[in-house]
């Protein structure tokens, strides 16, 4: 389920401006630091976790259109539920969770 | 946590999609004094061309990723007193006429409007082959959103295949945000077709000077570059890494011998657009089958207005034509919608003839990545439709049985997952015809039903629904059956 890290890319950086940091969610119950109001999807795929779910058939499946559209990046936000994660911002103390198979039910 | 409307709230006009076409809309209506609400699902305006890093964040200064400088004025007119904007928030549906259902973060509503414009877009058009499922094969749109909206490269070595102008802006957004592109294969011979085509590229300069531009880069970025090929497969068993491209054959599907392989962490896939029409397609408006455009899209007048009274479609939404020509649009439909409501000056010339100058280089730039026929990259074992897991062997299956996607969905569940058919519904479309020997155009999409992207259900709990009405009892029938 784990690729190699892909950093932000040696050209590639956020400018802060309002003084926002890196904070700490956790992902299966695992701690992933990622800036804040950027998007879960992009922080799993820059810390290496490029499978965030498994598909019907058990297949590992990812971020793929990062616009909402195909709900490849589909995960479970503790109070929230199902939610794309390439249009949810990251912030401290959110617990996601990877959907997996036919999981339909959930928080 | 929803809560119930009160009477439905009137506004000017409703626009659906605060991209290009939905922002130069709504900056021509205020800039005549007419109101307007705005409804788009993202925490941000922009779409996917005019997309912005998170809030909070600035892209740094000599940013490396190529951006459209005219995306920050474009964006104001979001805060524009005239303008009531609804961030995070779904329309998905439309249930009387000029009424449409919304829902977001503080619950659900209606509003009824003088006009609603759908501005709703495009997502990249699905192409299946083998391995298209595994982690780190992004879309060209999904690429380009990490890079330009979460400043995140995709991979360290990627490749980029598919089939128009995405391909080289993809492959150049990437060799300047410092990723080795590896590999760029595009299946058209479209150098080849724009220099027969300079003419009509000529049209407009600034778009072909880009091009020229982005050509160049991939050339100075080593990447092995190759036109007339195609992907083959995708390696990787938890995610990608390699893609074996082909010489795109006589019938549409990978030659078997001409091959070449390559190692990548991120596999780019841009087989081109498909509009995000399923507005249109709910309302029942007629449409049309124009695979240059993208496949169906939806009849207009030359006024923008479907066949349903008040309902306007622009942008890439109506047939992909790219963002100049949704402004363009934009811009346009303004003006008209002004005369409309507040019964002001007749349309403006000048903004026909730049429409129609845009529309001339689109003909040539179609002209440039046209393909002799369509692509047939997918094996037998090949998923097709990704949220259910149909492989196109099983939707040949349930064709050689009836040849109806309508049928075929009900038999296999292709096209009733969360992407509603977005992914699967145009491949579906020609596999199907092929299977049962029909032209692409009989393959019959079914019925776009409400909601129109999935809303959860305190939206629909939060609506007042009038008493349930029964449906017309019409007896089904199928071409073919035996006589009952």
């Amino acid at each position: 389920m784990h690729g190699p890290p892909i950093s932000r890319g040696a050209g590639l950086r956020l400018t802060v401006l309002d003084g926002t940091s890196l904070v700490e969610f956790r992902f299966d119950g695992r701690p992933v630091m990622a800036p804040r109001g950027t998007s879960i999807a992009a922080a799993l795929i820059e810390h290496g976790r490029r499978a965030s779910r498994t598909s019907l058939s058990g297949s590992p499946r990812g971020y793929y259109c990062g616009m909402g559209v195909c709900w490849e990046c589909v995960v479970s936000v503790k109070g929230r539920g199902h939610v794309r994660g390439c249009m949810e911002p990251v912030a401290a103390g959110l617990e996601v969770l990877s959907l997996s198979g036919t999981d339909g039910l959930g928080e | 946590m929803g809560s119930v409307s009160d009477a439905p709230v009137r506004a000017g006009v409703a626009i659906i999609g605060a991209g290009p076409a939905g922002l130069a809309t709504a900056a021509a209506l205020v800039r005549r004094g007419i109101a307007c609400a705005v409804f788009d699902d993202n925490v941000q305006g922009g779409g996917q061309y005019f997309r912005q890093v998170p809030p909070g964040f600035a892209a740094p200064a000599g940013d490396p990723v190529p951006r459209d400088p005219r995306a920050r004025d474009s964006l104001t007119v979001l805060a524009h007193p005239l303008v009531a904007y609804h961030p995070l928030t779904t329309v998905w549906s439309m249930p009387e006429p000029l009424t449409i259902a919304h829902a977001g973060p503080g619950g659900g509503g209606r509003l009824t409007a003088a006009a609603i414009v759908v501005a709703t877009g495009a997502h990249d058009r699905p192409c299946p082959f083998p391995g298209w499922t595994l982690p780190g094969v992004v879309s060209a749109g999904g690429c380009l959103n990490l890079l330009k909206g979460q400043a995140m490269l995709p991979g360290k070595r990627v490749a980029v295949v598919g089939n128009g102008p995405l391909v080289l802006v993809a492959a150049y957004s990437l060799h300047k945000a410092g990723a080795e592109v590896a590999l760029v294969a595009e299946a058209a011979m479209a150098t080849r077709n724009g220099l027969r085509a300079w003419a009509g590229m000529a049209r407009a300069p600034g778009l072909l000077a880009k091009g020229i531009i982005y050509r160049a880069g991939i050339r100075t970025s080593g990447a092995i570059y190759r036109e007339g090929w195609v992907a083959a497969e995708a390696h990787g068993t938890d995610c990608v890494t390699a893609v074996t491209v082909a010489r795109l054959g006589p019938g549409g599907s990978p030659d078997p011998a001409e091959r070449l392989r390559v190692d990548v962490d991120a596999l780019v896939v841009g087989y081109g657009l498909a509009p995000s029409g399923e507005f249109a397609r709910m309302l029942g408006c007629g449409h049309r089958f124009e695979p240059s455009r993208g496949g169906w899209i939806v009849n207009r007048s030359d006024e923008f207005e479907t066949d349903v009274p008040g309902v306007f479609v622009v942008g890439d939404a109506a047939g992909i034509g790219g963002a100049e020509i949704a402004l363009a649009e934009g811009r346009l439909i303004g003006s008209i919608l002004a005369r409309r409501i507040a019964g002001g000056a007749s349309v403006a010339g000048a903004e026909r003839r730049k429409l129609a100058r845009l529309e001339r280089f689109r003909t040539a730039l179609e002209g440039v990545y046209a393909l002799p026929r369509p692509l047939d990259l997918a094996r037998s074992d090949t998923i097709v439709c990704r949220c259910e897991d149909v492989t196109k062997q099983r939707i040949v299956e349930a064709a050689q049985g009836r040849p109806d996607l309508s049928w075929i969905k009900v038999a296999t569940r292709m096209s009733m997952g969360r992407c509603q058919g977005r992914n699967c519904l145009g491949p579906a479309a020609r596999i199907t015809a092929e299977a049962g020997g029909l032209p692409e155009i009989e393959a019959t999409w079914p019925r776009m039903r409400p909601p129109v992207r999935p809303v959860p259900i305190e939206a629909l709990l939060s609506e007042e629904l009038g008493p349930p009405r029964s449906p017309d009892l019409v007896e089904p029938s199928f071409a073919g059956d035996a006589a009952a």
